[in-house]
């Protein structure tokens, strides 16, 4: 549909661009009423709801994402009733597509963000600060904020379409990642992702339901997991900003988000999702803050490191502690083997008081996880290669005696060495010591 | 007359688009025009809302002949089940064609044309205040009433229904109406009866949008009322077998 602003001419499929072209145009027209105010304004609420129902009784979706937030921002921006932008937000939730479409990727410089790059707090690497004015965006990010936690936590509020319809807007909100949200609304979303999570969990365990109610479970099971990920999408969508955020990173650690993003993750065929989770994991992974948690919390990330194995070894490397302080060259795109190596072969010229508990642990319990994984024959082999490389110079520095900081850099270095050793499924060859 | 409903105040239409060759409604004027039998203005009042209405072509011949149809059948003593039908159809027929030619001459200042329609609008028509048959419903609130079963014919289908709506919705010709907007409660009704009767296509959705829109005074072109066609109606050629189409 070419569109101008008194005519529309609709093309060889002019049937079902007139119907979504009419709808728009007469949903826009009833929101000019609502922000005009007038006597009309009384009725625009019931007539969007008509306009609601039947919407939802078109057999594909029909709401276009751009559309649909532009009208959102606007209705924001000029302070427009709850009760019909709740509405607007359930229009949200028919948009097409299931990706994003506005949020994702480098914001363009028409797009209005909340905060420019290079306003990045000096004293927080990686971090932003806040606008000193409101915005559309930011001020769209925090009406939907809060109608999503209103109705969000009502009961079975997840059934609101409200409360998808506000996920996918803020999720399809340009530069996302710039409009950093209260910390409280992380809660919420914490909330929205582990509420339903046990919710799904309990699918199918009583015994004996019929087929029906099995049936109706299983229809439950995909609304909760469709507001689920929507709220996985959102971080997904912000994750350069609020991911690196220094005024955020306390809130997510505190809530356990990475745990309830894995949630979302590993559900049945998903494996997008699981490849998206390692890259938001690599995105914690560079900041030192987020080490010990995901040392902790290997069980979630290690497992999938098929689906990208190219953010697990980014990962393992930060995580590792293998990334000297101080050493700006650090290429992270390099191979872990190569990481080890260069690591391991550059021991000789280095003073042994450098190698510090501090950095060989961390390397420990990577190996010992890695040991208990189980991997294909092709992973094992690569990983054993390299550490086969790095045995030698470690048995030479264990046997050798040396002159290290403590008794303990023994002690790491066995427990580093033995889980390899004594791997009933290695099947590499070792060489003799 | 002006028209006050700022509907109409759109310019230009919504939609510009090819003028399909529909010969089926200029053989239908043709012949109500050039024939005296009433056979040949129940027929066409039986399949008039198969056909796109050509909004060029004006005939107050055929709104005169529909309306005495109408009277005929109305008038008839005890009038069999048959007959009532043929008033519906005729009714109907002159309902859309009566608010086609007002909207179309209106807008195009047209005021000689305008005063040739006939003085008798739709609901003064079917308000017939000594036969309890109609229930002082006007034609629409009459066919939104029709029982489910008797939706099979296709004057009262729910289809039918659909087509009509915007007219009501916009409510030019209805001298009673206070405000349009409240008439859009009746617009639930509508898409229950569409629901019921499964027509929720996305030609009477599109309806029941246009009917919205008008309600709350969207600005519309006659000509976005006018060309069916624009609202997915499907003509002749394109009647699904399986519908409720006669």
């Amino acid at each position: 549909v070419c569109r101008s602003p008194h005519t529309l001419t609709v093309g060889l499929t002019g049937d079902s661009d007139y119907f979504v072209s009419t709808f728009e145009l007469v949903v826009e027209h009833i929101h000019g009423i609502v922000l005009a105010g007038g006597h009309r304004h009384q009725f625009a609420k019931p007539a969007l709801e008509i306009l609601l129902v039947l919407a939802k009784k078109t057999s594909s979706p029909l709401v276009d994402a751009v559309w649909i937030n532009d009208l959102l921002k606007r209705a924001a921006w000029r302070k427009m009733d709850d009760g019909t932008f709740t509405i607007l937000l359930r229009f949200s939730a028919l948009r097409k597509g299931d990706d994003a479409t506005i949020g994702s990727g480098t914001p363009s410089i028409y797009d209005y963000v909340h905060v420019q790059p290079d306003e990045a707090d000096p004293q927080s690497p990686g971090g932003t600060v806040r606008p000193e004015g409101p915005t559309p965006e930011y001020t769209l990010l925090d009406l939907v904020l809060q109608t999503v936690k209103i109705r969000g936590e009502q009961d079975d509020g997840w059934q609101d379409d409200a409360v998808y319809g506000g996920l996918m807007t803020i999720r399809d909100i340009p530069g996302l990642q710039f409009c950093l949200p209260e910390p409280a609304f992380l809660e919420t979303l914490s909330k929205v992702m582990e509420k339903w999570e046990s919710k799904g969990g309990t699918e199918g365990e009583s015994k004996g339901e019929s087929q029906g109610e099995s049936q109706g479970e299983n229809e439950k099971g995909d609304e909760s997991f469709r507001v689920r990920k929507a709220a996985y999408d959102v971080v997904l969508a912000a994750r350069d900003g609020w991911l690196r955020s220094t005024n955020l990173r306390q809130t997510l650690e505190d809530l356990d988000f990475p745990r309830k993003l894995h949630g979302v993750a590993i559900e049945p065929l998903r494996s997008n999702h699981r490849c998206s989770f390692l890259e938001m994991m690599e995105i914690l992974s560079e900041d030192r803050f987020w080490h010990s948690y995901l040392r902790k919390a290997m069980d979630i990330w290690l497992p999938l490191h098929h689906e990208g194995p190219r953010h697990a070894l980014r990962i393992l490397t930060n995580v590792g502690g293998l990334l000297l302080p101080g050493r700006g060259d650090y290429n992270i795109d390099k191979p872990l083997e190569k990481v080890l190596e260069d690591e391991w072969t550059a021991v000789p010229g280095r003073l042994p008081k450098d190698l510090t508990v501090d950095l060989l642990e961390p390397l420990a319990e990577v190996t010992e996880q890695f040991r208990k994984l189980f991997f294909t024959e092709t992973d094992r082999s690569a990983v054993l290669a390299v550490v086969e490389r790095v045995v030698p110079s470690l048995e030479r520095r264990r046997d050798d005696g040396y002159d290290g900081p403590g008794d303990d850099i023994r002690r790491i270095i066995d427990n580093l060495l033995h889980p390899i050793e004594a791997s009933p499924t290695n099947r590499c060859s070792w060489p003799a010591p | 007359m002006t028209l006050s409903n700022p509907a109409f105040w759109r310019d230009d239409p919504l939609f510009t688009s090819p003028i399909p060759n529909n010969i089926s409604a200029s053989a239908g004027f043709w012949l109500i025009e050039n024939s005296t039998d009433f056979s040949a203005v129940a027929a066409f009042a039986a399949v008039f809302s198969k056909v796109q209405l050509p909004s060029h072509h004006r005939s107050f011949t055929v709104l005169i002949r529909l309306r005495d149809m109408y009277l005929e059948c109305f008038r008839a003593p005890e009038p069999e089940e048959s007959t009532r039908l043929k008033a519906l159809q005729s009714a109907a027929a002159y309902y859309v064609l009566y608010h086609t030619q007002l909207i179309w001459s209106t807008w195009m200042s047209l005021k000689v044309e305008v005063e040739k329609l006939p003085p008798d609008l739709p609901p003064d028509l079917f308000l017939h205040k000594h036969n309890d048959e109609w229930d002082g419903d006007g034609v629409f609130e009459y066919l939104l009433h029709v029982d489910a079963e008797d939706r099979s014919e296709p004057a009262k289908s729910a289809r039918f229904l659909s087509y009509i709506a915007p007219y009501w919705f916009c409510g030019d010709s209805d001298s009673t109406i206070e405000s349009r907007p409240d008439r859009l409660q009746t617009l639930d009704k509508l898409i229950e009866v569409l629901e019921e009767s499964q027509e929720l296509t996305p030609a009477t959705i599109t309806d029941c949008i246009l009917c919205a829109g008008a309600a709350m005074d969207f600005p519309l072109h006659p000509e976005d009322l006018i060309r069916v066609d624009k609202r997915c109606v499907p003509l002749p050629s394109h009647v699904d077998g399986g519908t409720n189409w006669g």
